[in-house]
């Protein structure tokens, strides 16, 4: 009787981890299903239009495109401006925080409110305030900055994509201060303090213990801002320029194109967004490996 | 240095939860003297130490360095060597970078930074260490690179803060005489911060005793041993037995019990009496130095290794008595105390 209730214990504590991980199983289960299906749409593999008989055609079409290495070029440069310059914000604000003991009101300012806020939102309120009838346009044009309301640069389809990086700076600068704060503070009041002691100004306890440190989750942010940046395709859609368009925005009208075997081409264009979005996850994960080796 | 710390008070928290942490504490440590400060929990010690640090800013009160007031100097200007408790190494950095680290915030050379951490190295015993990463160091080792790192700058005064405490006692031995030891060869003025009375007197020149942030007594460790001005201070040297009574006619009593109280009036009181100097009238029968003490009934007795204990009841109170043998359960014990091991206090 003793034995076997131990067997049933026994049993039971070995399923745990597993039981524990089944939901998270499920949902990566569809993710991957996703992910499989549109791998091969690309290949042209989409049996309820009955094609089984898998092509590198779409791959062809897709890499052979005039407009596919501006595109690529385009979306690398808003992913990495973006995500560089949300990574000097996000370390200038989270050292601000840390500077002040990040008050409950600051930090619900600068960081969860901003965090909260729809990319979409965002949008609206930029273009309410830099488009060529926005409040900070006017502004200018009244204080005599510039000749005219449209004298500013258009925030929507300007080719620098400024619209796009100032929407992702304003959303990702407290993303990139949320992932470092608490790290920072502790670095900060741990080492900080022992390096005061021993001689180094605030500026040197910054550059020589805190920021070295910190490094890791800093990397870490940085990677997630780039890729998504380089993946999502709400901003470059809505603030975009017409030429060259985002990948992400290419494969979406892909996507969107009456004739169903469209699909294929966007898939194909996902299928390149998903390689530079995996070699910064691979970036991700090896940094987090290298964290757990020094820990 | 002659580092001297004058009326500083300091109130922590916000306003919900504001705490006085130091309440007009005053001492002095002499140039080249070792001064602890001794207290337990929560007593202002650590506190004070990074006020004088000037991690934190006082609400009141003044530091000097040599008789000229440092408050307006951040830390990092103060050329202070401290070594923390959790020893904070920088894991970024290899132990010669880590012990290094105050020569070159300090703008020396390369070659002289190398040069010096190496011998400070060889010092504290870890010579070889110097391309080790900290996290494959000890805790006795780690200590040392600490201790290494908060002296290679030649810094004016080192103050630590409770730098043993998360180390075994074996090692705690070898750091107390490494510690020593350099500082006595830098003739470093040092405070160091502990709760551990025997350390304190061990290792100091002087002791300042704190007690809810204020200086309950300072001076030789030798005056706080033999008068100690409060209960607490007297029970934290060694093992003892706190007793709550009356003085009555110059007497203190609980239960059987009688100790002298010469100095005190009448009324509520706390008796201290140290295991050391206190003894059962079988074992001491006519003992030199030994004074009738009255009775008590033994509650129970145990092993403690080189002799017995016999734990004496005084109206459900504990007096702890050392024996030769164990004693019965109910039986009477006429206690003999050493008047140097008993202090009465009023309560």
């Amino acid at each position: 009787m003793v034995v076997h209730s131990l067997k049933a214990r026994r049993m039971g504590r070995a399923a745990a981890p597993y039981l524990l991980l089944a939901p998270a199983a499920v949902l990566v289960g569809v993710f991957l299903f996703g992910v499989a299906n549109g791998v091969a749409q690309g290949f042209g593999i989409m049996p309820f239009l009955g094609m089984y008989e898998p092509t590198l055609g779409y791959w062809v079409q897709v890499l052979t495109r005039p407009d596919l290495a501006a595109s690529v070029q385009f979306s690398l440069y808003i992913a990495f401006v973006s995500s560089a310059i949300a990574l000097v914000g996000g370390v200038l604000l989270s050292a601000a925080l840390c500077a002040v003991r990040q008050t409950r009101m600051l930090s619900l300012v600068n960081v969860q409110i901003p965090l909260m806020c729809a990319h979409i939102l965002v949008v609206l309120f930029m273009v309410s305030l830099f488009a060529g009838s926005g409040l900070v346009t006017r502004l200018l044009f009244h204080l005599g900055l510039v000749s005219s309301p449209s004298g500013f640069p258009s925030i929507v389809g300007d080719p620098s994509g400024w619209g796009i990086l100032a929407t992702y700076v304003w959303k990702e600068v407290p993303f990139v201060a949320f992932c470092t704060v608490t790290l920072m503070s502790h670095v900060s009041d741990r080492y900080g303090e022992a390096a005061a002691t021993m001689g180094a100004s605030p500026v040197r306890v910054f550059f020589t213990v805190t920021l070295p440190l910190c490094r890791g989750a800093l990397v870490k942010a940085f990677l997630v801002v780039f890729a998504f940046a380089f993946g999502a395709y709400e901003v470059p859609f809505l603030l975009g320029p017409t030429l060259p368009k985002a990948l992400p925005v290419l494969a979406y009208l892909e996507f969107q194109n009456p004739d169903i075997l469209n699909r294929c081409v966007a898939m194909a264009l996902n299928g390149i967004m998903a390689v530079v979005t995996s070699a910064a996850a691979a970036a991700y994960f090896a940094v987090l490996r290298k964290e757990g080796r020094r820990k | 240095m002659r580092l001297s710390v004058e009326n500083i008070s300091l109130t922590l928290g916000d306003k919900k939860s504001a705490r006085r942490i130091l309440n007009d504490v005053s001492f002095v440590a002499e140039d080249g003297a070792f001064t602890s400060l001794l207290g337990e929990s929560g007593a202002g010690k650590s506190t004070l130490l990074k006020v004088i640090a000037g991690i934190l800013l006082q609400d009141a009160g003044t530091v000097r360095f040599d008789g000229a007031s440092v408050d307006g100097l951040a830390p990092h200007k103060r050329r202070l060597g401290f070594v923390f408790q959790d020893v904070r190494l920088f894991p970024h950095m290899n132990v010669e970078d880590n012990v290094a680290y105050p020569l070159k915030m300090a703008g020396a050379s390369r070659r002289e930074r190398e040069a010096r951490a190496t011998e400070l190295l060889e010092r504290v015993q870890l010579d070889g260490f110097g391309s080790r990463a900290v996290q494959t160091l000890s805790g006795g080792q780690a200590q040392r690179v600490a201790l290494a790192r908060a002296i290679v700058a030649r810094p004016s005064a080192l103050l630590l803060d409770e730098p043993f405490s998360g180390l075994d006692e074996s090692l705690r031995e070898d750091m107390r005489s490494l510690l020593l030891r350099l500082q006595r060869e830098e003739r470093l003025t040092t405070v160091m911060v502990t709760h551990d009375a025997q350390e304190a007197l061990m290792m100091s020149d002087s002791i300042v005793a704190l007690d809810g942030g204020r200086v309950a007594q300072t001076g030789e460790p030798q005056r706080l041993y033999q008068t100690p001005a409060t209960a607490k201070i007297a029970a934290c040297f060694g093992d003892c037995s706190q007793l709550k009574g009356m003085v009555e006619g110059k007497v203190f009593r609980v239960a059987k019990l009688r100790i002298p109280a010469p100095d005190l009036a009448d009324g509520p009181a706390v008796a201290v009496v140290r295991q050391e100097g206190c003894r059962v009238a079988p074992d001491i029968a006519g003992g030199r130095g030994y004074e009738p003490a009255g009775e008590a009934v033994v509650r129970c007795g145990v092993y403690a290794g080189n002799t017995y204990l016999a734990r004496l009841d005084a109206e459900g109170q504990t007096l702890t008595v050392p024996v030769e043998r164990p004693l019965e359960p109910g039986a009477i014990a006429s206690v003999r105390i050493a008047p140097e091991s008993r202090f009465v206090f009023p309560a």
